[in-house]
């Protein structure tokens, strides 16, 4: 996020040659869909852990809300 | 000695307390303990729970004596309280009714919360260098709390409204009692195990200090300073510090604004990564356009285009310059000829007797000239030379000879008046084809 941030302010700044200009531009543009698509998966389950006696198995059951 | 008889509840109950009251010694009892769980009832009445490490007992304080007392009661202070005990009845509750309560040092919880806060602190546990940043981001958030309770769904509720995708991993554990600690701590190093929360919400509800006291506990600071993943602390009020406060990475004063601080409103984080996407995209083409337009510039800057304009300037100045001399040389011309025609009639006028003494030559060589200098000029300058010549030839004596008048002189000078001749004169009369002599016989001056 704060990469995009800066990113969005070099172009702003307008200090880059237009071809790293361009070159910024695209990777801005990757980054805020890679962000959008973290936002977008997800789980609208809640889990509560139990250890299985040994110790070694972690499941998760569901809680119903 | 068993009975078979069997009881109803009241009349256990009764039993009980009968038998209590019976007791003497039961009826002016002096105890000392901790105060806990105060609570001053609207109606004036407290009431408490008093107690030491090992065993607690309920208490009241009804109105008429809470109002005598010289303090206010709270939570951890070592008091003594004189009153007597006994069952009531209707809930089978033992407890003791106080008469009366004077405080006696300082709690000995708190002495041992302060002197645990002070000997951890100097260790160098609650070092601010040590807190980890909460990630902006988390996809998963663990949840160290009871399973049952308002606190895990509060989280719940607050995760859910900023960010519906936000998955929730709950580690339960009990959050007060016996072995509450040691409850805590399994689940801190299961969810870590466990690895995926981003960060971990640990907390409880409100409740008395002794209620709050596992969070109090050194096992519980150090688990919470050894996990892995972030942890933000949630106990208790606004007003409750714990332990587990100090050792945390962050401290929330409720579980729902624990919620607030782990989870960002996606919808907020959405529109500032469009709201970025635009503004790079504007400035790509703000870039695109300044070039444009400094490219434009160049192509028409003076250093590429003034050669070419400046030939073409440099010839329509020149042109300008001969069309101007032109038409001053073309005036001067006329005006010169025409001073030059003006003078030439002005003295032909003046002067017609020496035109008539036979210098008719020179008015036809002044007339060549004209003529010869008029040939060069432009038509209007020529038809003013006609018009003047026509004036010319008007003037000329021969002319006016011609048409029958006759020029009269006397001696060397011509006579154009009567006034200037006298009755004997002799006179030259000069026509058109001769001279002849006369003599005056007499002048009649008075005709006109």
């Amino acid at each position: 996020m704060s990469e995009l941030e800066a990113l969005v302010e070099a172009l702003e700044r307008g200090e880059l040659s237009l071809e790293e200009s361009f070159k910024a531009y695209e990777k801005g543009v990757k980054l805020a869909a890679q962000l959008k698509g973290v936002l977008d998966q997800g789980d609208q389950r809640i889990l509560a852990l139990t250890e299985s006696m040994s110790g070694t198995d972690i499941t998760g059951e569901v809680i119903q809300e | 000695m068993q009975s078979d008889w069997t009881l109803s509840v009241s009349q256990l109950n009764e039993y009980v307390r009968k038998s209590l009251a019976g007791d003497p010694m039961l009826q002016h009892i002096r105890v000392s303990g901790e105060l806990s769980g105060v609570k001053r009832h609207f109606s004036g009445h407290i009431y408490f729970t008093l107690k030491d490490e090992a065993a607690r007992v309920q208490c009241v304080m009804f109105r008429s004596a809470a109002q005598a007392l010289a303090f206010a009661p709270a939570d951890g202070m070592r008091v003594v309280v004189r009153g007597s005990a006994a069952l009531y009845a209707a809930t089978g509750a033992f407890q003791i009714y106080a008469d009366a309560m004077e405080r006696q040092g300082v709690g000995e919880l708190y002495q041992r919360f302060e002197a645990l806060k002070r000997r951890l602190s100097e260790e160098g546990l609650f070092d601010p260098a040590l807190k980890r940043e909460i990630p902006m981001l988390p996809r998963t958030i663990g949840v160290v709390t009871s399973r049952t309770g308002a606190v895990l769904r509060d989280i719940a509720q607050v995760a859910r409204r900023r960010d519906p995708n936000v998955r929730i991993l709950l580690a339960p554990a009990s959050v007060q009692g016996a072995g509450a600690a040691e409850e805590i701590v399994r689940a801190l190093a299961l969810l870590n195990r466990q690895g995926e929360a981003d960060v971990i919400l640990c907390g409880r509800g409100g409740g008395s200090l002794e209620d709050l006291w596992p969070f109090n506990e050194e096992i519980v600071a150090r688990a919470i300073r050894a996990s892995r993943i972030p942890v933000i602390s949630c106990v208790g009020h606004e007003t409750d510090f714990t332990i587990a406060d100090f050792a945390a990475d962050l401290r929330a004063p409720t579980p729902s604004a624990a919620a607030e601080l782990a989870v960002p409103v996606a919808s907020a984080l959405r529109e500032q990564i469009d709201d970025m996407t635009a503004r790079g995209a504007r400035a790509i083409r703000g870039r695109l356009a300044f070039m444009r337009a400094r490219l434009a510039r160049l192509a028409d800057s003076p250093a590429l285009t003034m050669p070419r304009g400046r030939l073409i300037e440099t010839r329509l100045n020149a042109l300008a310059a001969l069309t101007v001399r032109l038409a001053r040389a073309q005036q001067r011309t006329t005006a010169d000829v025409r001073r030059a025609l003006d003078i030439q009639v002005t003295r032909l006028r003046a002067v017609p007797v020496r035109l008539v003494e036979g210098r008719r030559h020179r008015m036809d060589a002044l007339t060549a000239r004209l003529l010869t200098a008029g040939g060069g000029m432009t038509s209007r300058g020529r038809a003013r030379l006609e018009t003047l010549s026509r004036a010319l030839e008007a003037v000329n004596p021969d002319a006016v000879l011609g048409r029958g008048y006759a020029v009269i002189r006397r001696g060397a000078e011509a006579v154009s008046s009567v006034s200037a001749l006298n009755a004997g004169d002799l006179i030259d009369i000069r026509m058109r084809d001769g001279d002849a002599r006369a003599r005056v016989l007499d002048a009649d001056k008075e005709r006109r």
